[in-house]
Order: C-alpha cells, then structure tokens, then sequence
C-alpha cells in the first residue's frame, strides 16, 4: 500500500514584530527541525538552507530537536523571538495529527506562521510477514480487537549537525 | 532546490501563499482529527 501526504512544511515565527531598520536577513537564520537525524525533514531542511542561503547571503543553521512528535521543537519555536530569524520545518503530524493524539499540546499551532509547502513525501504502511493483516482495513480491525503499538519513526536522539 | 529534492525521493510541491496553505491545513485538521478520534489512536 502506498499513500501520499502532504509532507514536510516550512513556517516561522512572525508575530507582532516591529519593523525592522536593518534589510532582512542582516544576520544568520535558524530553521528548527522538529525530528532527528537522516530524516525526511532534516534532509528537506538540508536541502532547503543551502539553496536558500547562497540565494540570501545569509548563513542558515539546521537545529535538530527530535521527541514528543515534534512537541518540544514547536514549543522553542514558538517561544522564539517573533523576528523572522526562526523557521521551522513542521509536519502534518506537528500542525494536524498531534491534535488529535495528544490531550494537550506545549504549543498552539496556531501561533506558528506558515510560509509554503516545500515536498510531499510517500508514507508506506507495512507489517511482518507473519502478521495475517493484509490491509489497511484488517489492520485497523486488529488494533481495535487488541492493544497495537505503530510507530513510524525511531526513538529520539540528540543529533546536531 | 526541486531537482535535489526530486533527486531524493521526495516531491517538491509548487509555492503556496502563506493564507492558502493556511487553508490546507486547517482542511486537513478537518478530515484528520475525526478519523483519530474515532480510532481511538493516542501518542506516548
């Protein structure tokens, strides 16, 4: 089974931020990435700060917080001083599924400005080959008749590029 | 900036103004959100 989903996005902080003197960007940006190492955002985020750092003239770090779905690096962002000199790769699962997997949030979605999709990514469903679900329908069939675990991506680790 | 994303699997997605995108997401909200509640799915 394949699906395909909107992927990784790209927001920032803008906020209430007086206008700026200075022409922006007049020093080094941040773009904060919501998951770990070799991921699909981190190599989105990759890809995206060196085009657009030799475009601007500008040095782009990539800041890695993987943990909590994406949860604590949403939450420093929006914390961030609303200047425009921190973005954000935000996901489906930062900006709509944690909405509805978690009873709480440490950040509100709302207050993070999205800027443009960047790519979509392929999202494959799999199961061991022992498994006697088949389909999406079985699996879901299964999980509601005994306690399944999915996950989609491996346990966090600090990883700083 | 699109070869190297296409390069790599993934496929870029044409540029989208801040309030459209807004938009998506919020549609996405609205057809996510009931599926995972009645799915009864949860995140540790």
């Amino acid at each position: 089974m394949r699906t395909i989903i909107p992927g990784t996005l790209l927001s920032c902080l803008l906020g209430n931020a007086p206008l700026q003197a200075e022409p922006y960007p007049d020093r080094p940006i941040t773009i904060i990435v919501p998951f770990g190492k070799g991921t699909t955002a981190d190599l989105i985020a990759a890809v995206v700060s060196d085009a657009v750092s030799k475009n601007i003239g500008q040095k782009i770090t990539v800041e890695l917080k993987p943990g909590a779905g994406g949860g604590g690096a949403m939450e420093q962002v929006e914390k961030a001083t609303p200047d425009g000199y921190t973005l954000a790769m935000i996901t489906q699962g930062t900006h709509v599924f944690n909405l509805g997997l978690y009873n709480a949030l440490p950040y509100d979605p709302r207050k993070i400005i999205p800027i443009t999709p960047i790519a979509a990514v392929s999202n494959v469903m799999t199961v061991h080959p022992s498994n006697p679900a088949n389909t999406p329908l079985e699996v879901a069939a299964a999980a509601k008749s005994s306690s399944v675990c999915a996950t989609n991506s491996p346990k966090p680790r600090p990883s700083p590029r | 900036m699109k070869a190297k994303l296409d390069a790599a699997g993934l496929d870029p997605i044409d540029q989208m103004q801040p309030a459209e995108f807004a938009r998506l997401i919020n549609s996405d909200l609205a057809t996510w959100t009931p599926i995972i509640k009645a799915a009864g799915a949860s995140a540790e």
